[in-house]
């Protein structure tokens, strides 16, 4: 690889990164180019999370920290949870919240389907796309 | 917080610096959290800190930028104290302050030192006002015909420059009177979009100049201290290459000047912890002037830890700990002559164009007198969203000469493929017979290694 071309291709892959395409093939002459994203990346540091969820059961979808901060399974303290086990998601369904200091940004599902599994606790500190729930998708 | 004991340090930073700074806190039996973006999560630092946390993506606006995320990051780890290293939020003032509502420890000056010094404007006349040469320069100019009316006072060449500005950022040269309608419309502009503060002023360029820059430090006790200084004249765009130390045209009289006059613009704010206070050195009047402090550790550091000995980073910490430095003024001393040379992934045939990728081969010297501080290895892959530094070479032998043969065989030893490096170019530098007598000013590189080449600095 040319290294002139590496930047080039880093650009390209952080466009893939930031949009919904999920295969990309360039090709001109001396060059070709094939990338396709993983939608189900493991993410490092996963407490309770065994690989075999994230990566042997077909359908299943992981919901990730949108950010790095406080979990929030409830808007308030004492209010009813968002999201649990066996629940139904959609799309636009509000999972859950994370808390940066004063700011609370909403998690929102982005997959729809039936929640199989909580993986982040409650008021603990959630890294950047870290799992917080896992989803059998219905399709 | 100003100061407390603390056990365990977040750092919010990456690179050389981080690992830096791993290795200090390790030294004083600290324990570490490196704050990561997904880019470094595999990075070296991460593998040695004790703990890693994800604080965003790749691009540093999302990641090393957010105080409340780091904040947030420092408090759901139990950590006590925040490191910010150089760049990134190092000389933002709303990171201390943060730190203070949550209390946290910021391991720097106060917000109130940062805010003021980095107004260049204020500094040059609390500088002036004090008794410290600043160079002829302008008050705030907000009009080009305010511009004009300077410029004509001041004498082309002239330099017109953002208050908020730093390390170069922010920078127009004017050369003659036909070229500063543009040149100013063009600063104005780039400055609102990078600082969002538009002041801008100006000063008479010094074309045949040195950069010579003192290291202060300052505890809760009420020393303050200076450790020497650093010739940086070896710039390129403004960006330093080369740092030397100690600077070998000053005589001790002008050496002792020099430190006076750092020590009573740092005095006078009653400064914290480590900071630099550059001047400009005019080798044709043979008269020095003050440009700006820096309220930071600096990137070029190591050449002032290897002339006195001096781990400033552990300093750094045992002053936001509260405690007392450990040096006492006559305490410090510099011996020998040490250079450092930024190694970066650019290409210097190509314009110094920035060159991210895996680098495959990573065969590093080593021998008497040499330190290296990287990140990088074998395998490694350069990111492309962060400046490009690759580590920092440093020389220490007895004398000038002894320093540059060492240098020059040390990158001789140094090996990297897979990615291009500056190493070809410090090594022209350091045979070169100009820099070996030492007749170098701060467009030596510029007007030596014509044409000037194009492209962005890193």
């Amino acid at each position: 690889m040319r290294t002139e071309t590496n930047k080039e291709i880093f650009e390209l892959l952080e466009v893939m990164r930031e949009s919904g395409i999920e295969e990309l093939r360039m090709e001109t002459p001396g060059f070709k180019f094939h990338a396709i994203k993983n939608s189900i990346a493991e993410p490092p540091g996963l407490a309770g999370v065994s690989p075999d969820d994230l990566s042997s059961r077909k359908g299943l979808r992981t919901i990730f920290a949108p950010r790095l901060g406080f979990f929030r399974r409830a808007k308030m303290p004492e209010a009813a949870l968002l999201a649990g086990p066996g629940q139904e998601v959609g799309e636009r369904d509000i999972v859950g919240f994370i808390r940066v200091l004063e700011n609370t940004y909403p998690v929102p599902s982005g997959v729809r389907g039936i929640i199989e599994r909580v993986c982040a606790e409650d008021g603990k500190l959630v890294e950047f796309n870290q799992p917080l729930f896992l989803v059998a998708e219905n399709r | 917080m100003d100061t407390k004991d603390f056990s365990r340090v977040l750092i919010a930073n990456r690179g050389e610096i981080a690992l830096r700074i791993i290795r200090a806190c390790r030294d004083l039996g600290l324990e570490t959290i490196l704050a990561v973006s997904e880019a470094d999560r595999q990075s070296l630092p991460a593998k040695t800190a004790d703990r890693t946390v994800c604080i965003g993506p790749p691009k540093a606006a999302q990641s090393y930028l957010q105080v409340d995320t780091l904040i947030c990051a420092a408090l759901g780890t139990g950590a006590e104290a925040i490191h910010p290293g150089y760049g990134f939020l190092a000389e933002q003032p709303d990171l201390p302050e943060a730190c203070e509502r949550h209390g946290l420890v910021f391991i720097g000056p106060k917000a109130e030192h940062i805010r003021k010094m980095g107004d260049k404007i204020w500094a040059r006349k609390m500088a002036r006002d004090l008794g410290v040469p600043v160079i002829p320069g302008s008050k705030r100019v907000e009009t080009l015909a305010e511009a004009e009316e300077s410029a004509d006072r001041l004498g082309y060449p002239v330099l017109i420059k953002a208050a908020a500005g730093a390390g170069g950022r922010g920078m127009k040269l004017v050369p003659k009177a036909a070229d500063l309608k543009s040149c100013f419309l063009e600063a104005a502009g780039e400055v609102r979009a990078a600082f969002g503060d538009d002041r801008l002023f100006m000063e008479h360029y010094i074309s045949n100049a040195r950069h010579v820059e003192v290291q202060v430090m300052g505890d809760h006790w009420g020393n303050l201290l200076h450790f020497f200084e650093r010739d940086c004249s070896l710039q390129r765009r403004h960006q330093k290459m080369v740092e030397e130390a100690p600077c070998r045209v000053l005589t001790p009289e002008l050496q002792e000047g020099l430190f006076e006059a750092a020590l009573t613009i740092a005095r006078q704010i009653q400064y914290l912890n480590a900071g630099t206070i550059e001047f400009i050195w005019d080798q044709d009047l043979k008269k020095f002037y003050f440009l700006e402090m820096n309220t930071r550790i600096q990137v070029e550091h190591p050449v002032t830890e290897m002339i006195t000995g001096v781990d400033l980073v552990k300093e750094q910490i045992r002053i936001a700990k509260g405690k007392e430095m450990a040096y006492r003024q006559d305490e410090i001393s510099a011996e020998g002559h040490a250079i450092e040379c930024r190694i970066t992934a650019e290409s210097p045939e190509n314009g110094f164009r920035p060159c991210p990728g895996e680098i495959q081969e990573w065969k590093a010297p080593s021998g008497f007198g040499i330190r290296l501080d990287t990140h990088c290895y074998a395998g490694y892959l350069v990111p492309p969203y962060y400046d490009s530094l690759l580590g920092k070479l440093i020389v220490k032998e007895p004398g000038r000469l002894e320093a540059i043969d060492g240098m020059d065989r040390a990158l001789a030893e140094f090996h990297i493929s897979g990615i291009d490096t500056t190493i070809p170019f410090y090594r022209k530098i350091m045979k070169n017979d100009q820099y070996r007598r030492g007749e170098i000013s701060t467009n030596w590189i510029e007007n030596t290694f014509s044409p000037v080449p194009a492209g962005e600095s890193g």
